[in-house]
């Protein structure tokens, strides 16, 4: 069996890229017809915040669990997490199966994963964790579970406790990972949270739109600092100073610099490198990427805590690989969220620094395309000095395109349309649009979070030193400082709409 | 006149074939060599157009979740 990019078409039932856009849009698409009066999304179970003795003394499921919204009360807690396990388990099994996977083993990991996930989220909403000192709409869990102490982390924990879990069966339990790795798809569950957040961009485009068109722009800005300026000079310091030859310095700077592993395989494609070198790369990135996540978010939190659009633009520059990058910025947005609350009494709307964060790096990951395409003429023609009538196939671009963007952006196409055009259906559109960019794409992240923890395994790193010394001379001393430096130029001083 | 290849990667050397012909070779030029090669034996003179896919299944299965497409080629030569 093989797979062969021939027609414009291919991969379009085969791909994890194309299912993300697929998924998101099914997902989009039930929740619009709350538009026509049906609400066919709000049986999702999602987790309440809850307080240990107090579950103790009178145990109830309904204490942890509840559905989204109310005119699904009827179902028993736990029957809303079996219909939102068959749902899910059906969907990606379909996705599974036109994707050539195992789709036995994927059904048992996805199960597995499922489980974890629900047990981290659940677990990380207890109130020691989860719960502010503050009032949100009208309720401080703070004072209504009599808490003597707490982390104040909100949604924050049950990421990285989902992340941890993850960590530990990748690193200690592997005989394990490998059962279960079939179903850990960070980056389609990812890319499929991220078409849905179209959504919660097109209501971002609503409430303010010069800020979010504004943001939109210095994403565009953003992408070619990457390209233009991180790629080089991280190219420069890897042939300079580490001797790596021209196909490994390129390879390593693309991920390094523009988006990860994405970015090292069209790089590697681009000058038709040996596919060993991309995969060698790979692993560096994951595991960087996963360093990144754990500490790029609560650093920026305590150094800027009254920067959470820069903050949110830089992780976007700064953190590799898709899923990565959505994962710190949910981070980033609950931590910075969280604390300000803490400390102003005053909570900032959620999802707007994973906004910065989202359409910073999906700007990057759209000209991917092009740049392997200029990289590919430029290879040809100046490095390997070739005079054969070699073409470059415009299809290239295509073919390296990112899929789940055009998903993205059709998904806040209609909305922008809706709102010029038909203002009217707003307020009902809204019903399932707030469910599925809320519930929906809360539980797609988790099963980022835990996916990525379950692939990511640190003992590939040995016999890598020299790389690994480029790669964080790359990250920490040539592009967290100047992507810091930029999203400072276009965000500073903007924040987040407050919440009601 | 048109030809078409699948182009594949293993024990660390390109795999290039077809219906009627598998060249294993070190490099891309050592390919496009033994295909001349194998054109300036095998047909008459005139205008070669060479298409070549690369079969992303050779990527192992986790990295294709990051991107779906390595590269194709495609070149002319002449034979006179």
């Amino acid at each position: 069996m093989s797979t062969l990019n021939k027609k414009w078409y291919s991969g379009m039932f085969s791909t994890e890229d194309w299912w993300s856009a697929w998924l998101g849009l099914f997902f989009f698409a039930m929740g619009l017809l709350s538009i026509w009066g049906l609400e066919i999304v709000g049986w999702i179970a999602k987790p309440k915040t809850w307080e240990f003795t107090n579950l103790v003394q009178d145990f109830a499921w309904s204490k942890l669990i509840k559905t989204t919204s109310k005119d699904y009360n009827f179902l028993h807690p736990l029957v809303a997490i079996l219909i939102t396990y068959i749902v899910f388990t059906i969907l990606t099994g379909i996705g599974a199966y036109y994707q050539k996977l195992n789709v036995k083993k994927y059904i048992l990991g996805f199960s597995v994963i499922f489980v974890l996930t629900w047990v981290s989220w659940i677990i990380g909403h207890e109130a020691h964790f989860s719960a502010i000192n503050a009032s949100i709409k009208g309720k401080n869990y703070f004072e209504i579970f009599d808490l003597t102490w707490g982390l104040q982390l909100g949604g924050g924990f049950s990421f990285m406790l989902a992340l941890l879990i993850g960590l530990l069966i990748g690193n200690f339990f592997k005989d394990f990972a490998d059962k279960i790795k079939e179903a850990a798809k960070p980056e389609w569950f990812i890319k499929t949270a991220i078409v849905l957040l179209g959504i919660k961009l097109g209501m971002m485009t609503m409430k303010a739109a010069g800020f979010t068109y504004e943001l939109a722009l210095a994403g565009a800005a953003a992408a070619f600092v990457a390209y233009l300026l991180f790629w080089p000079i991280v190219y420069y310091v890897g042939r300079k100073f580490f001797k790596l030859n021209r196909s490994s310095a390129a390879v390593l700077s693309s991920g390094i610099s523009i988006c990860g592993v994405s970015a090292s395989i069209a790089t590697a494609g681009a000058i038709k490198a040996k596919p060993i070198i991309p995969i060698a790369v790979s692993t560096l990135i994951i595991v960087f990427a996963m360093f990144e996540l754990v500490v790029l978010p609560p650093v920026y939190t305590n150094l800027a805590p009254n920067q959470p659009i820069v903050n949110g633009a830089a992780m976007g520059m700064t953190v590799k690989t898709d899923g990565a990058d959505a994962a710190a910025g949910a981070i980033l947005d609950e931590l910075m969220v969280s604390k300000h609350l803490k400390k102003e009494d005053v909570k900032w709307e959620e999802g707007w620094i994973l906004s910065a964060a989202i359409l910073t790096k999906i700007w990057i990951d759209v000209f991917i395309g092009i740049w392997s395409f200029i990289l590919a003429i430029i290879w040809i023609r100046n490095v390997e000095n070739k005079k054969s009538k070699e073409k470059i196939p415009l299809k290239e671009i295509w073919f390296r395109f990112p899929k789940f963007v055009l998903a993205y952006m059709l998904v806040w196409i209609i909305y922008l349309g809706m709102m010029y055009f038909f203002p009217d259906i707003l307020p009902d559109a809204k019903i399932g649009g707030n469910i599925v960019q809320g519930t929906f794409r809360k539980f797609m992240f988790m099963l980022t979070f835990l996916s990525i923890g379950v692939i990511t395994d640190f003992s590939k790193l040995k016999g890598m030193g020299r790389l690994i010394l480029l790669y964080a001379i790359g990250l920490f001393v040539i592009i967290a400082p100047i992507a810091y430096l930029v999203a400072y130029i276009f965000h500073h001083g903007m924040l987040p709409p407050l919440a009601h | 006149m048109q030809l078409d290849f699948t182009l594949s990667f293993t024990d660390r050397q390109w795999v290039c074939f077809n219906d009627s012909l598998k060249i294993t070779a070190n490099s891309l030029d050592e390919i496009d060599e033994a295909i001349k090669n194998h054109i300036h034996h095998n047909y008459d003179k005139g205008n070669f157009r060479i298409k070549m896919y690369f079969d992303f299944d050779r990527f192992p299965r986790w990295h294709r979740q990051y991107m779906p497409h390595y590269f194709n080629r495609d070149f002319t030569f002449n034979i006179n």
